[in-house]
């Protein structure tokens, strides 16, 4: 799996949690958009957990890209807002499941591994 | 007690006048006429004496000087008189012998000493003009006077008088000194303060009654022979009781109500102007019998016109300088009032150009406050929330490192704890939704609104384009701060937000509830627990808008709120 999110502290937390699960791999992560989207195309990752609140066009735009670059990817996006709002928006650009940064560790596990859709709302 | 003593002398000079016209209609030239009258002629005068020199004693000034000269004048009458009465009714003198007699002295010397107490009398503030044009008034006067004595008195007295020389000159010096008399009555008249007329004209009254006695006394004299009692004797009692009568008057008039100076009346100005219109009738009807006017007349005539016409240069050259002075004062005035507006109208773009910075000032703080507020926000978001985010996730790890369950749930919970009051900080500070648009931050408000369940609000939006960053922040905040309002004054109210304009012709904001309303307050500021609606005008204002709440009780509440998007674009609130 994949990892892009702009916070680096957030990166590094949420790599050395993920890399602690058993059956999770962390191939590589990214500080960006841009980044994030080449990151995907060369490793081909089966999940990536992507950031929404992001500049250059934030999550939206990263997860459209990457949804078509990487074909049968799931998509969890995870994001310090917890609005319907953004919620909808992330789901119609391609994102499999909606995560809050607020959300239990357990959550978000359960959402990668695609065991809820909507986990942490 | 002054009032009492005038009607006592006024019904006395009543009594004295009519049982006096009683001997003469009833039995003239019998004795008992001839006592009366004379007595009555003697007591007049001496009474007259008294009060006036009363009358002067208690006065000032002026006053006092004027009321003791006319007081002398009379006494010197009374005297004469006396002297008369005593030759005529005690030694029983024919009164054609009495011509001229001591008595005489006493009559001519009472008209020096009356002409300088009217003279004294107080008058109205005098300059050089005034006086030169009173010379020449009492010139026109004396000149008409002369015309007419001439006519009537003088002339005749002057051809037919005794050839005695003392004789002949007395009988002149009556109708000389009667014309002196007149002008000056005449002139004070015209000059004299009012506020205290009444007992001035009794004053003038009685002096030309006076006068004219006289000179038809010496007109009947040296032309019949005078009788000793004449209806004309009448003249002088009534006169000098007049005279005293005004010597009441104006002592009672000066410790009264005061002198008060008002403007005369316009007919004084043409009293100088009768007496010449009388010798011009005069000229007219002696030309007509006589076929001519003798040479005194013909000079006399000369020298009124004369008069008349340096009078009339003067008042044309007065009225030149009057007017001069006008067309001065006018164009002063102008050029003030020039000044004035032009002051007026400086002062004013003053005030309009220290608004205007006022307002960008304001404006400026209020971009610069939005700055910040963005700027903290995203510190918070950026740094803050996502190490407090990266901390939490951490903690999930300390569960497979066999730390203690409890210790990691209270480390949870108060990352917890502070992940939320960052994310209410942040959304105080600015909405970070906002960046994807004012709409979609109004309906993520609006349906938080709705799912609390205390209000039911729609939105209808009816932008054509989306207005810039600080104008859709402030629209935000309009919209939240009206929409807390209702939540807190109408709870359960149907509310619908209007939103309409475009960056071109600004925009249009209306919040429309309802719910009971209230009663704005008469000075236009918000009832108490109703803040936010100033807060919305000063938002609303700093920008060039303007926003303007319709409410009555029971009416539901509609806060309607204009902002340009550009600065530039302002107008004032529309009345209600």
């Amino acid at each position: 799996m994949v990892i892009v999110d702009n916070s680096d502290e957030v990166l590094s937390a949420l790599s050395s949690v993920l890399s602690d699960q058993p059956d999770l791999d962390v191939v590589g992560v990214a500080g960006g958009v841009g980044e994030g989207v080449m990151l995907c195309r060369q490793v081909q990752p089966d999940v990536v957990i992507l950031d929404v609140n992001m500049p250059d066009g934030g999550g939206q735009r990263a997860a459209r890209e990457i949804s078509t670059a990487v074909p049968g990817v799931r998509i969890v996006a995870f994001s310090a807002f917890d609005k319907a709002l953004i919620r909808k928006m992330m789901l119609s650009a391609g994102a499999d499941a909606y995560v809050s940064k607020s959300a239990s560790m357990p959550e978000l596990l359960a959402a990668i591994r695609g065991g809820s859709q909507l986990a942490g709302i | 007690m002054r009032t009492r003593t005038f009607i006592a002398l006024a019904a006395g000079a009543a009594v004295l006048a009519l049982v006096n016209l009683g001997f003469l209609i009833l039995a003239p030239e019998h004795r008992p006429t001839v006592v009366v009258d004379d007595v009555s002629e003697t007591i007049a005068p001496l009474v007259a004496a008294g009060v006036c020199l009363t009358t002067a004693y208690r006065g000032h000034g002026r006053t006092k000087q004027a009321w003791g000269l006319i007081g002398v004048s009379a006494l010197c009458w009374g005297l004469g008189q006396a002297y008369w009465t005593y030759e005529e009714v005690i030694l029983g003198l024919d009164a054609a012998s009495l011509f001229p007699s001591f008595a005489d002295l006493g009559f001519l010397a009472s008209v020096p000493f009356a002409l300088l107490g009217l003279l004294r009398l107080p008058q109205a503030e005098t300059s050089a003009e005034i006086r030169v044009r009173t010379l020449l008034d009492g010139l026109v006067i004396a000149g008409a006077l002369l015309f007419i004595s001439w006519d009537l008195v003088l002339g005749p007295v002057y051809s037919d008088s005794p050839t005695d020389l003392l004789a002949k000159s007395v009988g002149l010096a009556y109708p000389a000194s009667d014309i002196a008399m007149m002008t000056i009555i005449l002139l004070t008249i015209t000059r004299l303060r009012v506020g205290r007329r009444i007992p001035l004209a009794l004053l003038a009254a009685g002096l030309l009654l006076t006068a004219l006695a006289d000179s038809a006394f010496a007109y009947l004299t040296t032309v019949q022979g005078f009788g000793s009692s004449n209806i004309i004797d009448l003249g002088w009692t009534m006169g000098y009781s007049l005279v005293g009568l005004a010597a009441v008057g104006s002592a009672e008039s000066a410790t009264g109500a005061g002198t008060r100076e008002t403007r005369m009346p316009r007919w004084n100005l043409l009293l100088p102007y009768w007496t010449v219109g009388v010798a011009g009738v005069l000229a007219v009807i002696t030309e007509f019998t006589l076929g001519s006017l003798n040479a005194v007349l013909e000079w006399d005539l000369l020298f009124i016109i004369s008069v008349v016409l340096v009078r009339q240069f003067l008042f044309l050259s007065e009225t030149q300088t009057l007017n001069a002075e006008v067309a001065t004062k006018n164009d002063d005035l102008d050029r003030l009032v020039r000044e004035r507006t032009r002051a007026l109208t400086d002062s004013l773009e003053e005030l309009h150009q220290t608004n205007d910075q006022r307002r960008q000032l304001l404006l400026r703080l209020v971009t610069l406050q939005e700055e910040e507020r963005r700027e903290i926000a995203d510190v918070i978001h950026d740094d803050m929330l996502q190490s407090m985010i990266g901390a939490k996730m951490r903690t999930f790890m300390l569960n497979s490192g066999g730390a203690n369950p409890d210790a990691v749930t209270s480390i949870e919970g108060a990352i917890d704890r502070a992940i939320v009051r960052m994310r209410s900080l942040m959304t105080d500070l600015r909405p970070q939704i906002l960046d994807l648009g004012l709409i979609a931050t109004l309906e993520q408000s609006i349906a938080e609104f709705n799912e609390s369940g205390d209000l039911t609000i729609t939105l209808d939006n009816r932008l054509t384009s989306d207005p810039s960053s600080l104008v859709g922040t402030s629209i935000y905040r309009i919209v939240r701060e009206a929409l807390n309002n209702a939540a807190k004054h109408a709870r359960g109210a149907t509310v619908n937000v209007t939103l309409s304009g475009s960056v071109d012709e600004g925009f249009s904001i209306r919040i429309e509830d309802d719910g009971p309303g209230f009663a704005p307050r008469s000075n236009g500021k918000s009832p108490m627990g109703h803040r936010g609606l100033s807060s919305m005008s000063e938002r609303a204002e700093v920008l060039g808008g303007w926003a303007r709440v319709d409410t009555a009780p029971g009416k539901g509440t509609t806060v309607d709120v204009w902002l340009p998007n550009r600065l530039e674009m302002t107008s004032h609130v529309p009345a209600a």
